[in-house]
C-alpha cells in the first residue's frame, strides 16, 4: 500500500532513466517542451495570470466597471476590524474539524463490511451520493432538514420530537449539521479507498494478531490503523483538494450562509462580497485569505505525512 | 477474500452488530433519496396535505414545471460546455501527461509542480479574476469560453493521473518504435495514445461529471439567466423555492439523469482506471 501517496508524489521521481545513447541524438530543444507546451500557455492565461491579478486587485478599490484604484490594504485592514469576518475564518476552521469525521466512518465502515458476504450491493448503494454533485446532496437536506421538514415531522410523529432541531436555523447547530451533510456526501466514497486498500493489505498480520487474542478494538487500532495509513493519507488530501477547497457549493444549496452569517465560510464570503455586493476588491482580498488558507491547510498535511514516515 | 476477520473472531453478537451497522448505514443514504425521488412525482396538492408523507398518485407535472422554470435550458447549456471542456481537459492532460513521464522536459520539476499545483487552488478564489479577465478579454456570457475555462481548470487532475498512467508503461515499447525510425510525434500518436483509450475515457468521465457539478465559475461566467449551466439553475432553485416543494425536487432528478446514464455506461472503466491509478500508484 506503499503506493497511495506515490500517486501524489510520483510524477517527480522517475524521470532520468534515458540511455546515454539516446541522450546523445537528441535534438538541442526537447520535443517534450513542445508536448506540454500548450498546458503551460493555457495555465499561465487562465491561471498564474488570474492569481497575479487577484494580488493586485486585492490592494484596489474595483467594481467591475470604473477603473481599479490603488487603496493600499485598505482591503485587508478593513477585514481585520470587521468582526463578522473573523467569525466567517472561524466557521471555515471549525468546518476542518469535520475532517477526522469524514476520515472515522468511511474507515470503519470499510473493516466492517469487508469480507462480509452479501456486503457488495450495500457498499455500492454507499457510493450513490458520491456521484451527487454537491449543490444536489445540498438541495435534497434543505428540503429534508428544514424546520417542519420532514426528518423532524417523522421524528415527531415516532414520538422523538426531543431530538427535533432547527438544523438549519439555529446558529449553533447549522456548522454542525453542514459537517454531517459533507459526511453523507462523501463517507461512500472514503469506503471504496479503504476498502481498495483492504484488498491488497497482508492478511496474515490480521490472522496472526486474532490468534493472539487481539479484540476488535485492538485490531482496529494496533492492526488496521497502521496498515491503512497510507490510505488516510492519500484520503485526507484528497478530501482537502475536493471538499476544504470549495465549501462554497455545499454551502450555496444548503444554508446560503445563514442563519446571519453563522454558516458563512470564506469561500462563500467571496460570492457574497464580490458577485451580490459588486466590491471586488475586497473579495479579491477574501480571496487571497482563501488561498493562503488552504496553502496552510497542506503544509499541516504534509508535515503530518514527513512526521508519520519518519516515525515508521 | 475470505470472511470478514473481525466477524470470525468474536461472537455472533458482533455479527449482528455488524449487521445493523450495514443496515443503518445504507438506510441513510437510501431513505432520503428515495424520499426525494418520490417528491419528484408527488401533485403539489398531496404535498401541501402532507408534506412528510409519499402517498396521493402519481404526475408528471412537476418535472414540466422544473423544465418550463429553467432546469431545460440549463441542461441545453452544460450539453453544449461540458463535453468540449472535458474534451480539453483530456487531451491537455494526456499530452501533458505523457511528456511528464516518458520525454525530456527541461525543469520537469517546476513544471510537474506548476500544472499539478493548480488543483489546490479554490476555484471561489479564482471567481473574481476569472470574472474580471472575461470581463476584459470580453467573453463573459461565452459557452465556448466557458468550456475552454473549464478545460483548462480540471487539467493539473487529469495530468495527475495521466503522468503515473504513463509512467507504467514499459519503456522498451517506445523504443522499438523509435529503432523503427518513427519520431517522438509519430511515438506518442501510433503508439502510447492507443494504449491509453481507456484511461483517457476514464478522465473524460471524470471530467465531465466535475465540470457537471461546478457551481462557482458558472455562476460567473454566464450571467444572463437563460444561458446557466443546469448546476447553477438548480442552486438558485433550491433557495427560490423556499419551502422545498416537489418542484426542486423533480429539477434535481432533471439535472442529474444525464449524470446517470452517463455513469452506467461508463463504469467499467471508471473502477479499473481510477482504483488503479490513485490507490494502487
Amino acid at each position: 500500500m506503499e503506493g497511495a501517496d506515490l500517486a501524489v508524489r510520483r510524477p517527480p521521481a522517475q524521470v532520468s532513466a534515458v540511455p546515454r545513447a539516446r541522450r546523445r541524438r537528441r535534438p538541442r530543444v526537447p520535443a517534450g517542451l513542445f508536448f506540454v507546451l500548450p498546458a503551460l500557455v493555457l495555465i499561465a492565461f487562465f491561471v498564474v495570470y488570474p492569481l497575479l491579478r487577484l494580488v493586485y486587485l486585492s490592494f484596489t478599490k474595483y467594481d467591475g466597471l470604473q477603473a481599479a484604484q490603488w487603496i493600499g490594504f485598505a482591503n485587508y485592514l478593513e477585514l481585520v476590524n470587521w468582526d463578522q469576518f473573523r467569525q466567517f475564518v472561524l466557521n471555515t476552521a471549525l468546518l476542518l474539524l469535520g475532517i477526522p469525521l469524514w476520515i472515522a466512518v468511511p474507515f470503519m465502515l470499510a473493516i466492517a463490511m469487508f469480507g462480509v458476504r452479501g456486503s457488495g450491493p450495500a457498499r455500492a448503494l454507499l457510493l450513490l451520493p458520491a456521484l451527487l454533485p454537491p449543490v444536489v446532496v445540498g438541495s435534497v437536506f434543505r428540503i429534508i432538514l428544514a424546520d417542519n421538514g420532514p426528518l423532524n415531522t417523522a421524528l415527531r410523529s415516532i414520538r422523538l420530537g426531543a431530538l427535533t432541531l432547527a438544523w438549519l436555523s439555529d446558529s449553533r447547530v447549522v456548522l454542525v449539521t453542514v459537517v454531517l451533510v459533507i459526511a453523507w456526501g462523501v463517507t461512500g466514497m472514503g469506503v471504496m479507498f479503504y476498502t481498495a486498500g483492504l484488498v491488497t493489505m497482508d492478511q496474515e498480520i490480521v490472522e496472526a494478531a486474532i490468534l493472539d487474542g487481539a479484540a476488535w478494538r485492538q485490531l482496529v487500532w494496533y492492526v488496521y490503523r497502521p496498515a491503512l495509513r497510507p490510505v488516510t493519507q492519500f484520503w485526507s488530501l484528497l478530501l482537502v483538494l475536493l471538499t476544504v477547497t470549495s465549501f462554497f457549493p455545499w454551502i450555496f444549496s444548503l444554508t446560503k450562509g445563514g442563519p446571519g452569517g453563522a454558516s458563512t465560510t470564506i469561500d462563500y464570503a467571496i460570492y457574497q462580497s464580490g458577485l451580490v455586493n459588486n466590491d471586488l476588491g475586497r473579495a479579491a482580498a477574501i480571496s487571497v485569505i482563501g488561498v493562503l488558507f488552504i496553502a496552510v491547510v497542506l503544509a499541516a498535511i504534509s508535515a503530518w505525512r514527513r512526521l508519520s514516515r519518519s516515525e515508521r | 477474500m475470505t470472511t470478514n476477520s473481525i466477524m470470525r473472531a468474536e461472537s455472533t453478537r458482533l455479527k449482528v452488530a455488524i449487521w445493523l451497522l450495514i443496515t443503518m448505514s445504507v438506510a441513510v443514504v437510501v431513505v432520503p433519496l428515495a424520499w426525494v425521488i418520490r417528491l419528484a412525482f408527488r401533485p403539489q396538492s398531496a404535498y401541501s396535505g402532507d408534506p412528510t408523507g409519499v402517498g396521493g398518485g402519481f404526475t408528471f407535472d412537476n418535472i414540466r414545471a422544473a423544465w418550463d422554470a429553467g432546469i431545460g435550458s440549463g441542461l441545453l447549456t452544460s450539453a453544449l460546455v461540458v463535453p468540449l471542456g472535458a474534451m480539453i481537459a483530456t487531451v491537455l492532460a494526456t499530452v501533458t501527461g505523457y511528456a511528464l513521464a516518458k520525454e525530456n522536459v527541461p525543469f520537469k520539476r517546476t513544471v510537474t509542480a506548476l500544472i499539478v499545483g493548480t488543483i489546490a487552488v479554490p476555484l471561489t478564489s479564482l471567481a473574481v479574476p476569472v470574472f474580471d479577465q472575461a470581463l476584459q478579454f470580453g467573453y463573459l456570457g461565452s459557452r465556448p469560453a466557458l468550456a475552454v475555462v473549464y478545460g483548462v481548470l480540471f487539467t493539473g487532475w487529469g495530468v495527475l493521473f495521466m503522468t503515473s498512467y504513463f509512467s507504467a508503461l514499459p519503456d522498451e515499447l517506445l523504443e522499438a518504435a523509435r529503432c523503427d525510425g518513427a519520431g517522438r510525434l509519430r511515438t506518442m500518436i501510433a503508439i502510447a495514445l492507443p494504449i491509453s483509450v481507456p484511461a483517457m475515457i476514464s478522465i473524460f468521465v471524470v471530467n465531465m461529471f466535475s465540470m457537471w457539478s461546478e457551481l462557482i465559475i458558472g455562476l460567473i461566467m454566464l450571467p444572463t439567466t437563460s444561458q446557466q449551466t443546469a448546476a447553477v439553475v438548480l442552486a438558485q432553485f433550491a433557495t427560490q423555492y423556499r419551502s422545498g416543494g416537489p418542484v426542486t425536487a423533480a429539477a434535481m432528478l432533471v439535472m442529474i439523469f444525464p449524470m446517470v446514464i452517463a455513469f452506467f455506461v461508463c463504469q467499467r472503466w471508471l473502477k479499473a482506471e481510477i482504483l488503479g491509478g490513485a490507490v494502487k500508484g
